[in-house]
């Protein structure tokens, strides 16, 4: 759960381990996601569950547009793994950066797992 | 007949695809596209078998596929690829089929390229209106999935697919 306080605190608390805290001093960071505009994908939303495993992948994928970017902040953990929340161009936009992500790996374990990424987030899309 | 496979964002502007499309006829076969949203829109194709790209402009939409062999005509003559091969490739591409895209490699080639046009203008090294320079520009660019033996650009390849089809060349 995530509160934001009206001073900009954000206090969290985890529901799985019960973990909690504040954070404080963000705005204006790198992590400040809260000016970025995504509203040039369109598309219908989608909500996608994805594997935690699958999730740290696509976190880990070193360019992505604002429309991207937001799609993997937004990103809500549950008990059966990770909430995607975004519009299907968003969604269609990710995979093809996960792909160029793909095509520029040197290590093919990780490449085959990008691959496997991609197949699973198209696989998902289709689903929906 | 050849066919282009489009992005949901370049099928939700040019038209519907078709589940099971027939092989194109071309020497260089299927051809990608993608929307980029630059104003004015423009039309990303790039080659299946040799990555070569062409920008175009999108508008109007729904006849950017028509367009689309003039186009590609364009940017090989600039590339110095074989009039007759060009030709050739005109000839077969008289009709065209949509289909949805099949390749994750070259949807992250068409992604790179969409980084590395906007990154040339942004820098302003590239005139964003000068749709054949980029196209010609990236086509020079090393791309990841193309070997040593192609010079790693889609050029390279290009220039084999031609040599292969016209020996005398």
């Amino acid at each position: 759960m995530i509160f934001r306080r009206t001073n900009g605190e954000i206090a969290w608390s985890c529901d799985a381990c019960g973990d909690e805290g504040v954070i404080t001093g963000w705005e204006g960071s790198p992590t400040d996601l809260s000016s970025v505009d995504d509203s040039y994908a369109d598309g219908a939303e989608l909500v996608l569950l994805v594997a935690r495993e699958l999730y740290e992948l696509i976190r880990g994928v070193l360019l992505l547009d604002d429309a991207c970017e937001l799609l993997v902040a937004r990103a809500e953990g549950t008990a059966s793994g990770v909430v995607l929340t975004g519009s299907t161009v968003a969604f269609e936009e990710l995979v093809e950066y996960v792909a160029s992500e793909a095509n520029a790996e040197t290590n093919r374990q990780r490449m085959r797992s990008l691959d496997e990424a991609c197949t699973a987030l198209e696989a998902a899309l289709i689903e929906e | 007949m050849f066919t282009v496979r489009g992005t949901k964002k370049f099928l939700d502007r040019v038209g519907r695809p078709m589940t099971e499309p027939p092989t194109s006829s071309t020497v260089l076969g299927d051809w990608y596209a993608n929307v980029l949203f630059w104003r004015p829109q423009v039309a990303l194709f790039v080659n299946a078998a040799t990555f070569v790209p062409v920008l175009m402009p999108l508008a109007p939409a729904t006849g950017v596929v028509s367009r689309f062999p003039a186009g590609m005509a364009e940017v090989l003559g600039v590339l110095g690829v074989d009039p007759r091969f060009v030709e050739a490739e005109m000839t077969e591409m008289k009709s065209v089929v949509l289909a949805k895209t099949a390749s994750r490699q070259v949807l992250g080639v068409m992604n790179e390229f969409t980084f590395m046009a906007e990154h040339t203008i942004g820098a302003g090294r590239s005139d964003p209106t000068d749709l054949v320079g980029l196209s010609v520009w990236l086509a020079n660019t090393i791309v990841g999935p193309i070997s040593k033996d192609d010079g790693y650009t889609p050029l390279g390849v290009l220039r084999r697919a031609v040599a292969t089809t016209l020996p005398d060349h």
